[in-house]
């Protein structure tokens, strides 16, 4: 088995192990997903976008937490909320490599959820009549943002 | 030599580990005593942790260890009170997880290890029991058979006599020559209790401050 594989089998037998607790975290990001990418559909440089701020904010909010909800069973212990690499200190895994396994995760994930985030907003703008560059910058913008948040939350240990 | 360590040194708070010089033969326990504070752990976990914290040269095996730390790691136990499990899981579901990380992993000796460390008279070790309800006693004896189970060389115990009854104490240095006689294996044992290495360990260094005051044959004047 290569080191990789290593890691693989271990989330497969974490996923089995923790199976309740990893099913809850499932339905919290789907839920988060999915209201962040219905808000999202609201577009940018509608009229009266001024005044939906507050909207925009929302739905980074949620999209925000369901990045955590996705990866947190692979980062802490859901039960106790210890970091499963502190666990993992004296046993044989490269935790250079356990991280960009993480990261692979986040960004298979935000590349899907980029995806749906983008089509919504064209739909959006394109509904409103409102079509302009900064419809495609903005969910772009957003995936970025939400990249490097995963990327905090994964750590360097 | 298993382990060779020479002139390690590492800065820590409050004090500094100087010019380690030792090695532990193989099939034998080397034991180090000292206060508390005089850098023991410290000393193991320079050993044990992939990060590089100290300046000198680890050597396990004739390999630098820091240099495939990983893959030297297969071969090593750290063995403590602190040492860090999923304790909210039970020891079979902890050998599940971690397994996959071990080149060489032998469920029967898990299970036979288990099964046979009967250090309270009759019971064999609880594994469907979350780590975190395990007594002292069953959770070392939990990481003795995990540490046995992946067939290792060198084990680290981090003062894991201290407080133990003398029946249990008995037993598991019993257990600890079971496996230095057969499983090719070498302990590094820390300790406060100088005499306990004097009466059990082949050699005994004595740690004082960071420093390594004294290394010898145990049993052999200071």
């Amino acid at each position: 088995m290569t080191d990789q594989e290593r890691i693989l089998a271990f989330d497969r037998e974490l996923a089995v192990v923790s199976e309740e607790k990893i099913l809850s975290y499932k339905i919290l990001y789907i839920i988060s997903s999915i209201l962040g990418c219905f808000i999202s559909v609201f577009p940018i440089g509608a009229e009266g976008s001024e005044n939906m701020k507050v909207i925009y904010v929302l739905a980074w909010m949620f999209l925000g937490m369901a990045v955590m909800f996705r990866i947190q069973p692979y980062i802490y212990m859901i039960e106790n909320s210890v970091r499963i690499s502190t666990v993992l200190v004296y046993i044989p895994v490269d935790k250079a490599l356990l991280r960009r396994v993480r990261r692979g995760y986040l960004r298979r994930y935000l590349i899907k959820l980029g995806i749906v985030v983008l089509i919504f907003q064209q739909i959006g703008a394109l509904i409103d009549g409102c079509w302009s560059v900064w419809n495609l910058i903005y969910p772009v913008a957003l995936i970025c943002f939400l990249y490097l948040e995963g990327l905090a939350y994964i750590g360097k240990k | 030599m298993l382990l060779e360590l020479k002139d390690v040194c590492g800065a820590e708070k409050g004090f500094c580990l100087q010019n380690i010089t030792f090695e532990v033969p193989e099939g034998y326990l080397v034991g180090l005593a000292g206060k508390n504070g005089a850098g023991k752990t410290t000393l193991l976990h320079y050993i044990a942790d992939e990060k590089k914290r100290y300046t000198g040269s680890i050597r396990f095996s004739g390999e630098e260890l820091h240099a495939s730390h990983t893959k030297l790691m297969n071969k090593i136990a750290f063995v403590a009170d602190e040492t860090p499990f999923f304790k909210m899981y039970t020891g079979r579901q902890n050998a599940q997880l971690l397994a996959p990380f071990y080149e060489e992993w032998d469920w029967e000796l898990f299970y036979q290890a288990a099964e046979e460390q009967s250090m309270s008279a009759g019971s064999g070790l609880k594994l469907d029991r979350p780590l975190a309800k395990l007594s002292r006693g069953e959770y070392l004896r939990f990481q003795m058979a995990f540490a046995i189970a992946h067939h290792t060389r060198l084990y680290l115990l981090d003062e894991v006599t201290g407080g133990m009854d003398p029946v249990f104490r008995r037993e598991f240095f019993r257990l600890i020559h079971r496996i230095l006689e057969k499983e090719d294996a070498s302990v590094l044992m820390t300790t406060h209790i100088q005499e306990e290495l004097e009466e059990k360990a082949d050699y005994a260094g004595i740690l004082e401050e960071g420093r390594l005051i004294s290394f010898r044959e145990a049993g052999q004047p200071l």
